[in-house]
């Protein structure tokens, strides 16, 4: 066993200052949990609850990113609510399930996810997840780039300006060295997720439309299969990726939760997949009018897109706050997506820290990977030519990779008795992760042999 | 092996800081690497099969996403 009979993890080789000096990152998340415990003490759940806020809220609304919420309203324009409203709102559930199996793997091991991964299965499968992850978050930051040019060149600012707002807020979130600045300042702009709900109210939906689909799944999508399958397989992909078990897993760590906090990680995770789900069904119903209208949207991602095309059909101000939710969904998502890659590179690279609370000095490879990776995405973005609508397409794509040998770890790690001890899987959840495994799997298999098979034809012809 | 006292040591000028955080929570304990997970015989085979996935899903992908690029630059 991996514990000793405190059940406190142990581990092999020397540490490094071990019994001597405290670091910094100790000394920042000392005090952070001073707070927790003082409250605790002081019999003041609510306030333990709010102190113990962020990786999940922060994941979930996170992945509500730009092509996520251009996935959900290209549903709503294409199929209207029917079949999609009762679907997105179940992926968030499948979203829950893994994302408290991450958070309770960070809680109890202080570990982040890409460090298991490596420390657990060796260096080839460390090094994989860590290289597609990269890769994956590279192109996904594109996207985010380009969601927010669209969304402020809605109101006439420049693509340069709106990449370089995009970067800065990169580089300004981490200044200070300190993991709980970082997230309540993620945390504010994520709130802001939450227009897409007034945007739904503008385009005035039937509660009993509503309700009926909610219970029914009716009226059934209609049109070619090929379509639904890869707005199916997008809307997964939209909901449960890689990044998200990365990243929650490393910020519950550098947080500093522990297997006594677990029940408020939970609430944490489950407030962020409410609010998450609220605003992603909100942007498929926003986006309905389209559908009612028979307005295309497949040829018209690009440039203002949805804020155009919306408009005529629901007002001005309704098109300027999707406009803004646009802004605010890509900027969480540049702030989350270069966290989960900085956590995941320097996890697997080692011995340099990683963690907000750790300086430019105390942890380079943290910081040049959190910033480096939003700064290349948006370069990208200015370079003349480059094929922004077929990277944007892509994005989900190459997510199908890494799921599925990231929910197995997952649910690996989360049954390794030798590192959990008591906080491992119930049977229940076993049997759901499983489950969202298998989908997932399936869904990702058949979104990529399906693009493959549709590139493959249409380059022959 | 090592103890709560090498991560908690008696009298050390900052242990009211150290007190708040659980002692395998320190850097200094979180720094020592876990020893490799002892897989059975039929993880061993999951893997495998995970390692085959990968390979053929990242050539689709990988396909897909040059000829998407180099199609509609």
């Amino acid at each position: 066993m991996l514990r000793n009979e405190k059940g406190l993890l142990k581990s092999d080789g020397q540490a490094s200052g071990a019994g001597g000096d405290l670091t910094h990152e100790d000394r920042d998340r000392s005090q952070d949990r001073t707070r927790v415990l003082n409250a605790r003490r002081g019999g003041r759940p609510a306030m333990v609850a709010w102190l113990l806020l962020g990786p999940g809220v922060l994941a979930m609304l996170g992945e509500n990113d730009g092509p996520s919420m251009l996935s959900y309203a290209v549903s709503g324009a294409t199929y209207g609510i029917g079949f999609f409203l009762p679907f997105i709102a179940l992926t968030f559930v499948a979203a829950y399930v893994v994302q408290e199996m991450s958070m309770r793997l960070g809680a109890v091991t202080h570990r982040g996810y890409g460090e298991l991964i490596f420390q657990r299965f060796g260096p080839f499968w460390g090094w994989v997840s860590a290289g597609d992850l990269f890769v994956t978050n590279l192109i996904t930051l594109i996207t985010e780039v380009i969601a927010i040019r669209i969304g402020m060149g809605f109101f006439g600012i420049s693509a340069p300006v709106a990449v370089a707002c995009a970067v800065g807020l990169v580089v300004l979130s981490a200044c200070g060295s300190r993991y709980s600045r970082w997230e309540r300042l993620s945390m504010g702009l994520a709130l802001f997720n939450l227009v897409f709900v007034a945007v739904a109210v503008f385009a005035r939906p039937s509660p009993q439309a509503l309700g009926h689909a909610l219970l029914t799944w009716t009226p059934f999508p209609k049109g070619p299969a090929s379509e639904f399958l890869l707005i199916l397989a997008s809307n997964i992909g939209a909901t449960v990726t890689p990044w998200m078990l990365f990243f929650q897993q490393s910020a519950s760590a550098d947080k500093g939760l522990t297997p006594r906090d677990i029940p408020q990680g939970r609430l944490d995770t489950l407030i962020g997949t409410v609010l998450a789900a609220i605003a992603g069904c909100a942007t498929l119903v926003a986006a309905t009018p389209l559908f009612i209208h028979h307005i295309d949207m497949s040829q018209n991602l690009s440039g203002t897109g949805f804020p155009q095309a919306l408009l005529p059909l629901i007002g001005r101000p309704a098109a300027v706050l999707f406009a803004f939710g646009l802004i605010e969904a890509g900027a969480v998502a540049m702030l989350t997506i270069s966290a989960s890659t900085a956590y995941a590179v320097s996890e697997v690279a080692g011995g340099t820290g990683h963690s907000f609370n750790r300086s430019l000095r105390e942890a380079p490879l943290f910081h040049l990977a959190n910033i480096g990776v939003a700064a290349l995405a948006g370069l990208i973005v200015l370079i003349p030519g480059t094929p922004l609508l077929a990277i944007s397409l892509n994005a989900n794509l190459l997510a199908t990779v890494l799921m599925p040998p990231a929910l197995v770890f997952l649910l690996i790690l989360a049954n390794d008795r030798e590192i959990m001890g008591s906080n491992v899987n119930t049977r229940l959840t076993n049997l759901f992760g499983i489950f969202i495994t298998v989908l997932v799997t399936a869904a990702g298999s058949s979104y990529a042999i399906l693009a493959f098979l549709q590139t493959f034809h249409g380059k022959g012809h | 092996m090592q103890d709560e006292t090498e991560y908690r040591p008696e009298g050390h000028h900052e242990s009211q800081l150290i007190e708040a955080l659980e002692p395998d929570q320190l850097t200094a304990a979180v720094s020592k690497p876990l020893p490799r997970l002892q897989l059975s015989r039929s993880m061993r085979i999951v893997l495998w099969v995970l390692r085959v996935f990968v390979l053929i899903i990242s050539v689709l992908v990988i396909y897909v996403f040059i000829e998407s690029l180099t199609g509609k630059s």
